[in-house]
């Protein structure tokens, strides 16, 4: 019995010195990879908002990639939003919208979606330019180095 | 059984003078056939879009018709109120359960396609690619829409520049991108090509330097009235006339007041240096300025001419002028 425990607690000591130095190799090979981070999660929300509003995402000079995805829903109101390089070159707009006095309440969506390899180096700069505008923007971004 | 037909078909065509007369409204077909996958939805929608600025807006008003897409993928729209003159439009599909107003822009889901359509149109499409749905669309009898789609396939390529290529193949790409955007919207005989084009180049309205070109190309269709060539000159940087009359007269007051106060300095600068002279001096002076010699100063004052010499000296160096000509200019 006591010779079995002995075996035991020996093969499990050889299992967690393998598992710990494979573990430590994945460590190694993981840092020679890209890394992906989520840069930028935001979400706002209108409420018969007419203030503009301004995000920026700033890309760093080793980034290789940037994913931006804008998505907006308009219940009331206009919402214009673009999109800007750091060279301040507009790279995308679009506006949804109801009618202002409009009594019924139809739902407007406008999605905007942008990948980049090798991206400029700077501040990228979003738009915000609501008009009595009610609804709700969410903003994902994504950069890899 | 034929007679029947024959007066059946008659009474049809007295109570359609209309149609007998060759003046029925006409009717524009839209039509085609789009492979989707089954996240779409099965509903297919028309949007009128006024000017090129508007091409990324979307509103529930802005929306003119919808047409269902059958399960071979077939859809067919059937309008008798679109101008005359070519107008831009936009299909548009949804995702199930999306909001029928709803664009995406970029990736696999966008959404939209434009197309040129007038009230003779007769249009009919198909897409080849599934995800996106219009990424590639040919058309068939409109070679106005199959020029407009190749601006939308060089801005797709502009895209897929931008996402797959290193900065400097980039550099190269856009350049050669530039060249074909400019050469079509110089040589296009349809007006919304030719402004599609030049709205995504770098000739577009709002460099000022371009305005040369412009003016050419504006001077071109000056025949065609168009909404949107309005819409897109009245963007255009005109020279500000007013500006320029304001920027002459602050010039003239400047230069008033610089020239004003050089004067004012100069004899202010006289009147405090001839305080400088004595009396005799003074007296001098004054016979200097009307051009006497040192022998008529010495027969004038009844002095000597080493005098004469010596007080010369003295009003130079008091002056700080150099000669006789220099006290003459001193008006």
């Amino acid at each position: 019995m006591k010779n079995h425990s002995l075996v035991l607690f020996t093969f499990l000591l050889m299992c967690s010195i393998t598992f710990y130095g494979q573990s430590q190799n994945n460590g190694v090979s993981i840092s020679n990879k890209s890394q992906t981070s989520l840069d930028l999660q935001r979400s706002i929300i209108l409420e018969n908002d007419s203030e503009s509003k301004e995000v920026i995402i700033n890309i760093s000079e080793n980034t290789i990639r940037f994913d931006l995805i804008i998505s907006t829903s308009v219940s009331g109101g206009q919402l214009l939003i673009e999109f800007y390089s750091p060279d301040n070159k507009k790279q995308g707009n679009f506006t949804v919208g109801t009618q202002l006095n409009s009594i019924k309440r139809e739902m407007a969506k406008g999605t905007i979606r942008k990948s980049l390899n090798e991206p400029q180096a700077g501040q990228w700069k979003i738009q915000i330019i609501p008009t009595e505008a009610s609804g709700e923007i969410e903003i994902q971004a994504r950069t890899e180095n | 059984m034929l007679g029947r037909y024959v007066i059946v078909f008659s009474i049809c065509f007295i109570l359609n003078p209309m149609s007998m007369l060759g003046l029925e409204k006409s009717e524009v077909e839209i039509s085609g056939k789009l492979t989707i996958d089954d996240s779409w939805d099965s509903k297919i929608y028309l949007s009128h879009i006024p000017t090129f600025d508007d091409m990324y807006l979307m509103s529930n008003e802005m929306i003119l018709a919808a047409a269902t897409i059958d399960s071979l993928g077939y859809f067919q729209f059937h309008l008798d109120f679109l101008p005359k003159s070519d107008n831009l439009y936009r299909l548009h599909l949804i995702k199930k359960g999306d909001s029928r107003a709803t664009l995406i822009i970029g990736g696999k889901n966008e959404n939209h396609l434009f197309i040129i359509a007038n009230s003779e149109s007769n249009l009919e499409l198909i897409n080849t690619s599934k995800n996106p749905p219009f990424r590639q669309v040919s058309f068939m009898r409109s070679s106005s829409n199959s020029d407009f789609q190749k601006v939308t396939q060089l801005l797709f390529f502009a895209d897929s520049i931008a996402s797959e290529s290193s900065a400097s193949k980039r550099a190269l790409l856009e350049s050669e991108l530039q060249k074909d955007l400019q050469l079509i919207a110089d040589t296009s005989n349809n007006l919304l090509v030719s402004l599609y084009a030049l709205c995504n180049s770098d000739l577009n309205s709002r460099n000022p330097s371009n305005i040369e070109f412009l003016e050419t190309y504006f001077s071109k269709w000056d025949n065609t009235d168009s909404e949107y060539l309005k819409a897109f000159r009245s963007e255009l940087p005109v020279k500000d006339q007013s500006s320029n009359s304001y920027l002459l007269v602050v010039t003239i007051v400047l230069m008033s007041t610089v020239i004003g106060f050089l004067i004012f300095r100069t004899r202010f600068k006289k009147a405090s240096d001839l305080e400088k002279l004595s009396i005799q001096e003074r007296k001098i002076f004054e016979v200097l300025q009307r051009g006497a010699s040192n022998q008529e100063i010495s027969d004038h004052f009844n002095i000597g001419l080493s005098t004469v010499k010596s007080h010369l000296s003295s009003i130079y160096s008091k002056l700080n002028v150099k000669s006789r000509k220099d006290i003459v200019d001193l008006k």
